[in-house]
């Protein structure tokens, strides 16, 4: 990964200081960014750095990359909350409606929004809002974002359309896993005997159903998680918000290739870890499934 | 085979027969009575997924060999027009037909999507092949690599590739196609098991097959049908993430008309002109849609069974 970054063309310290650089000068940058050390000692450095917490500083700014990534943290993480949130909400019902009322219009109607919800990618639908709520009906802030110490409120409003683009998006692609988990419940022996022991259909569902259907569930909400966060980078540039895809963005464009690695590797640090605690997730809710399988 | 005393050659002749009766049954052709053709004309859903596709692969056709205006074409004195006779869907900041444009941009979408959905198949569907054929440490092997690649999300190798070489058109179809790999390699091996433990299997084997022989004859006629569902609903998120690339500027590189550029460069003119953003996000969608529909109808089409499974 460090080494794909480093190894192939196009010099930071050249992009850095532009054409018309002169040599010399070129030189003396990639002295002071420690670029002209062994590339092992490049990578070593990088590694300890990660490992210790210092993230380095970032070749354009010159600004440590730990403080840009916590600002913009500020942003990315509450509207991936937000985005989780709106898509729960969403997911559940529609999920749950399509597989009850599967032969019902209001079945129908549920998995038909679910397909279409799917289709529409989540910058499309970011900017459709742009159209209707921001342009048309000047309801809400249709990008940028002040800072939560200027306006909580204000912060607030800015992350409510991104937050709804990125969960309805998610909530759609979970909510079809919902309606077959559900179904497949629904078609089960233990929920037979409970309607033969008096329950109606939707109290053997509550108190029998939900509960099974939510392991499987529970995986795809781990993946929908990083769905997320990659989603927030796209939605980011949508809103022109601050936060991690915005600054990852910038950092490809400028070549600040020390940004680029550190925030990648974040990202997928966090991926990872979110897989992982699924996994473990998955085992305690369900004992029966072994960790073999 | 001539090694064979004659009696064993009329059993190994049956046992072939079962083979592929077996085998076509997994296949989901003979069951339920009607032929997947017939089945495919009575799934509305199928059917309305193969119209869209349809249209969107023609529309990519005729713009090889006709657009309007050319797609590249600027023309300042008429730009922003809206729609009207001669722009049907009006034209953009330097005067180009949308239209043109969005029917140019179909190749770009089709193009990228086939490209990298072949690029995970190639490596793909061989490695699952692989896991099934030798399962143990090799198997597991395959299918750890399988997962570390899954956690790794296209749109970061799209970013270190861009980070590299600047965004393109290729840069974003290598970045989506390594994405794909771990799907196609856990559909084929999980496909290729199931074939595998089947008695025609071990008939063929019996009958002196060897092991790439079965891969070949029994294994890959009798997944080609999950491959191809595969295929399809990986089309649809190929367009979609491709889209998504371009319009973070880390694909398809301006003046070509991609959808996903389209729609990042118009969004700067969202209050005066939003029919312009309009038309490539409603392309993207119906083309989409199209594939999605398409690969969940072939999945009911192929196998009649997953329909009750969801």
């Amino acid at each position: 990964m460090f080494l794909v970054l480093a190894v192939l063309p196009g010099k930071p310290a050249q992009v850095i200081l532009g054409t018309q650089a002169t040599p010399a000068s070129v030189r003396a940058l990639t002295r002071k960014l420690g670029l002209d050390k062994p590339l092992w000692r490049q990578y070593a450095d990088w590694i300890g750095g990660l490992l210790s917490g210092h993230l380095g500083n970032s070749y354009i700014s010159g600004l440590p990359i730990r403080s840009e990534m916590g600002n913009a943290l500020e942003v990315t993480l509450p509207l991936i909350g937000l985005g989780l949130l709106v898509g729960i909400i969403i997911a559940v019902p529609l999920g749950v409606i399509a597989a009850v009322r599967d032969r019902h219009a209001s079945g129908m109607v549920a998995s038909v929004a679910n397909q279409i919800g799917i289709a529409i990618p989540n910058f499309v639908l970011g900017i459709l809002l742009i159209i209707v709520i921001g342009v048309k009906l000047h309801l809400l802030p249709t990008g940028g974002f002040a800072g939560w110490s200027t306006s909580p409120l204000g912060a607030i409003k800015a992350l409510i359309l991104p937050g709804i683009s990125l969960g309805i998006v998610e909530g759609a692609i979970v909510g079809r896993y919902i309606r077959t988990s559900v179904r497949e419940v629904l078609s089960s022996d233990y929920l037979r005997t409970a309607r033969a022991k008096g329950l109606t259909r939707w109290q053997a569902l509550v108190r029998h159903g939900f509960r099974n259907a939510a392991v499987p569930v529970l995986t795809v909400l781990g993946l929908e998680l990083a769905g997320l966060i990659v989603g927030a980078v796209v939605i980011e540039n949508v809103f022109t918000l601050p936060g991690m895809g915005t600054l990852l963005l910038q950092a490809v464009n400028n070549r600040d290739l020390i940004m680029v690695e550190d925030i990648v590797v974040m990202i997928a640090a966090v991926v990872l870890v979110v897989n992982f605690l699924v996994d473990i997730a998955y085992h305690v809710l369900d004992p029966r499934i072994g960790l073999e399988s | 085979m001539s090694a064979l005393p004659p009696a064993a050659e009329l059993v190994s002749a049956e046992l072939g027969q079962a083979a592929e009766t077996a085998g076509s049954a997994i296949a989901g052709r003979s069951s339920g009575g009607r032929s997947w053709w017939e089945r495919w004309l009575h799934n509305p859903a199928a059917m309305a997924g193969g119209i869209i596709v349809a249209i969107v692969v023609l529309i990519a056709i005729v713009s090889l060999v006709w657009t309007p205006y050319g797609p590249l074409s600027i023309n300042t004195r008429e730009a922003f027009a809206g729609p009207s006779l001669a722009h049907f869907f009006g034209t953009d900041y330097y005067g180009r037909d949308v239209l043109s444009r969005l029917m140019a941009g179909t190749q770009i979408t089709l193009y990228a999507g086939i490209v990298s959905v072949l690029i995970a198949a190639v490596i793909g569907i061989p490695a699952g092949l692989y896991a099934a054929q030798r399962g143990g440490a090799p198997s597991q092997v395959v299918l750890r690599f399988a997962d570390l690649v899954y956690a790794f999300p296209a749109l970061l190798v799209a970013v270190v590739l861009a980070a590299d070489f600047g965004g393109s058109t290729v840069t974003a179809m290598i970045a989506i196609g390594i994405a794909f790999i771990p799907v196609f390699t856990r559909v084929t091996r999980s496909g290729a098991l199931q074939v595998l433990s089947a008695d025609f299997v071990l008939a063929a084997r019996a009958c002196g097959q060897s092991r790439i022989q079965v891969l070949r004859r029994h294994v890959i006629p009798n997944i080609m049908s999950l491959i191809i569902v595969q295929m399809t609903l990986l089309f649809s998120v190929a367009v979609l993430a491709d889209a998504a690339l371009s319009y973070l500027g880390l694909g398809t590189a301006p003046p070509a008309p991609s959808w996903g550029r389209m729609l990042e460069r118009s969004q700067q003119y969202l209050t005066t002109d939003p029919l312009m953003s309009l038309w490539p996000a409603i392309m993207i969608a119906i083309t989409v849609l199209g594939f999605n529909l398409l690969g969940d109808g072939l999945r009911d089409v192929f196998d009649p069974r997953s329909r009750e499974r969801g």
